[in-house]
């Protein structure tokens, strides 16, 4: 090949040139990519909340997950003290998915590893770490921002099946979170929670029974304290009586429905129940749900005894605990309290039933007071009687001081008392001395009338009425001998009534003496008179001057 | 000194076959080698249009590439998905200076360093700037001799992901970010490629 210059050498083709160039698809695609990426990472942000515990130990930022059935659903973002160094904030970023489910009962808190009497519990934390569980709950409220993270491990998460109930009893014993509840020594359920009352009076116990048990829970149900066991020396020997292995190290609760009582009605959960102490308790009837209330009395209550009984209609339903003597300092009204314990599980309620204040309440609205009634006539002793009465001034149940003060009315034998005195303030009232006058007027009347002759004419006119009728029944006897006999009868009975009426007037019969008494007082009488006129004949201006002093 | 640039003489040469050809006076449209008939071009056709294009994709992606975990260690049920920043600080934290400082320079340090000098580079070439141009030129043979060594990251996390495998005991997982990360290296090295360094010196002789 010769040399070449550059004129030589051949001119380079022209094709036609791509307007639109692929490579702008690089940053068209990338910009797709990154833009998807931010979307979803927009999307896929979860709720962030704060949640308080006593202390971190284990939680780290950014380590430690949330998790919800071992389904992790959030991770610790953050870790601070609050402002006043009592408790740690935990800022937690949930996941979208878990986010929603929240709600005012969510509950949180801490799996550790956990040793205890039933076993072994979040063994594999030691591995993998602590972490914070959760149990959505099942609240209506809508999700906080704010959660106070517990102490304890939820025992029952919200979505078993089963029943919560709540129990009350005077110390908690050695139950804790977790002691089994058994039904005929299964186990049924167990203790989720415990707290003091807001009184601080007992002791409020959160069961849960799970499904198919539930519905042995009855309205009438009664639980006792299982814990430990039951070791009794009686006449018979000795009797030990344990529920379970279980209960005897961790406590327990047993529960039965006892066969001398009705079956009550099915339970829905959340009722209160009475913790008993023991199972003798239920035979005993005995109870733990007290409520208290205060009777004021004005009048005395000699008689009255603590631990009287409250009664309602010859039923016990409470007892008296204490009594006092209440001065107001000012007015020095003297009032005495009675303070009762009133038992609402002694009675049987059918049908729906709110509180036990509200229905007291009502029970008041319709008449119901308490009072004073005698227990024993000789001895005295008195009881709380409670019944509705009509006709008593409109009451309320009014707080005073940390009881409720119960209306009362006056007691029977209070009544009794009064209505003598009532009687006697009206006999005083009655005019005595006028009666006796009127008496003797009408007792001086009736001796005149019988001094009078005509009750001698009257004597004389039957005594010829006899000799008439003798005569006529003569001549009867002759013409109608077949009267006779009956005449004679009738005249045998006449002679009686006569003989009777003789005797009534014979010598020594009363009215014969007192007639003879009158006549002797009359002739007396007649003797005055003669006196009389002839003193008057002597002296007749004695009419007009009275008596003269002087010596005729 | 004097020099004679192939474009100045009105020659193209061809890149496959190495032929010199006349520069067409029309130059409208594709040249074609007649030697060979491989596309020919005295300067790359478009390259500051595609080295933009390249750059804006390496970018973008070096945000999720930073902001999303490169890689998980789980071992022994505990671990965490890392962010490299994250990654760089857990070395710190463990005394491994001379690692971190190796993983920043490789991971942060230099793909940041491409697409700024990139950049630059770019502008300045859009400006027909003459400022150092020996300077610039050089940077930008530091870029691409410097890009390729980005890869290491990827490579070692690949590895790991395919070897440490022991189910619950410990296992590595590659995450999004270094899918990102692969692709801001690729993109820039496309970037640098594209661009074509006689540019900067085109400024010259105008």
């Amino acid at each position: 090949m010769t040399e070449l210059g550059p004129e030589q050498l051949p001119e380079a083709i022209i094709s036609e040139n791509n307007r639109f160039s692929l490579v702008w698809l690089v940053p068209i695609i990338a910009l797709l990519i990154g833009g998807w990426l931010i979307w979803k990472s927009f999307n896929d942000k979860g709720s962030t909340i704060v949640i308080s515990f006593t202390d971190a130990e284990g939680l780290e930022p950014g380590k430690t997950r949330v998790r919800y059935k071992d389904v992790e659903v959030g991770k610790v973002k953050r870790i601070e003290l609050n402002h006043d160094l009592s408790r740690v904030k935990v800022t937690v970023e949930l996941k979208k998915s878990i986010g929603t489910h929240l709600n005012d009962e969510t509950r949180f808190w801490i799996v550790r590893p956990r040793i205890n009497p039933k076993g072994i519990s979040g063994l594999n934390t030691l591995i993998s770490g602590i972490y914070i569980a959760m149990d959505p709950g099942k609240g209506d409220g809508s999700a906080m921002s704010h959660y106070m993270g517990l102490d304890e491990a939820v025992a029952v998460q919200s979505d078993a099946d089963g029943k919560r109930y709540v129990l009350t009893a005077d110390s908690l014993g050695s139950l804790d979170i977790g002691s089994g509840i058994y039904y005929r020594q299964i186990q049924v359920g167990e203790v989720t929670g415990y707290h003091l009352d807001s009184d601080g009076r007992s002791v409020v116990i959160n069961i849960f029974i799970n499904a198919p048990y539930d519905k042995l829970i009855r309205k009438n149900s009664r639980f006792w304290n299982a814990s430990g066991f039951d070791l009794k020396l009686t006449a018979d020997g000795v009797s030990a009586r344990l529920e379970s292995l279980a209960s005897l190290l961790t406590g327990g609760i047993a529960v039965d429905t006892p066969l001398n009582l009705e079956a009550g009605a099915p339970t829905e959960g959340g009722e209160r129940f009475a913790l008993l102490p023991d199972r003798e308790s239920i035979e005993n009837k005995a109870w733990a749900l007290t409520e208290y209330y205060v009777l004021y009395f004005d009048s005395s209550i000699r008689g009255l005894a603590i631990n009287a009984p409250v009664e309602f209609r010859g039923i016990k339903v409470g007892e008296v605990i204490d009594i006092d003597l209440q001065m107001d300092h000012r007015s020095l009204e003297v009032k005495i309290p009675v303070l009762i314990a009133l038992h609402p599980d002694l009675i049987t309620v059918t049908g729906e039933i709110g509180s036990t204040e509200l229905v007291l309440e009502t029970l008041v609205q319709r008449g119901l007071r308490a009072q004073l009634a005698p227990g024993n006539l000789l001895t005295g002793q008195l009881y709380v009687d409670l019944d509705f009465h009509d006709n008593v001034p409109a009451a309320t149940i009014a707080q005073n001081g940390p009881f409720r003060a119960f209306p009362t009315v006056p007691g029977a034998l209070d009544k009794i008392t009064r209505n003598i005195t009532d009687l006697l303030d009206k006999a005083g009232e009655i005019p005595f001395v006028e009666i006796a006058n009127d008496l003797s007027v009408t007792i001086r009347e009736l001796k005149q009338m019988l001094a009078s002759g005509e009750s001698k004419q009257a004597m004389s006119d039957l005594r010829q009425l006899l000799a008439n009728t003798n005569e006529i029944s003569d001549k009867l006897n002759r013409s109608v001998p077949e009267l006779s006999q009956q005449v004679a009868s009738t005249l045998q009975q006449l002679e009686k009534t006569l003989a009777t009426a003789d005797t009534t007037l014979s010598e020594d019969s009363p009215l014969v003496y007192d007639i003879r008494r009158l006549i002797d007082q009359l002739s007396s009488a007649v003797n005055s008179f003669e006196a009389l006129t002839d003193y008057l004949e002597r002296h007749p201006n004695a009419l007009l001057y009275g008596k003269s002093l002087e010596t005729p | 000194m004097q020099t004679l640039t192939a474009a100045e003489a009105g020659l193209i040469s061809c890149h496959v076959c190495h032929a010199l050809a006349c520069r067409p006076t029309n130059s409208h449209g594709r040249i074609e080698c007649p030697r060979c008939g491989a596309h020919i071009h005295s300067r790359i056709p478009g390259s500051i249009r595609d080295t933009w294009c390249y750059l804006i994709a390496a970018i973008v992606l070096y945000i999720p590439a930073n902001v999303y975990p490169i890689m998980s260690v789980v071992w022994l049920g505990k671990g965490e998905p890392a962010t490299i920043l994250e990654g760089v600080v857990q070395l710190i934290e463990e005394g491994m200076w001379p690692l971190a400082l190796i993983v920043f320079v490789a991971s942060i340090f230099i793909p940041l360093l491409k697409m700024v000098v990139l950049a630059f580079l770019l502008i300045s070439v859009q400006r027909k700037s003459t400022w150092r141009l020996v300077d610039r030129t050089r940077l930008y043979r530091l870029t691409e001799f410097v890009g390729r060594w980005s890869m290491v990251d990827i490579f070692v996390i690949a590895i790991l992901a395919a070897l440490v495998q022991f189910g619950s005991l410990a296992s590595i997982e590659p995450g999004i970010g270094s899918l990102s990360f692969a692709a801001v290296v690729v993109l820039t090295m496309f970037a640098a490629h594209r661009f074509d360094p006689r540019l900067i010196w085109d400024a010259c002789n105008d």
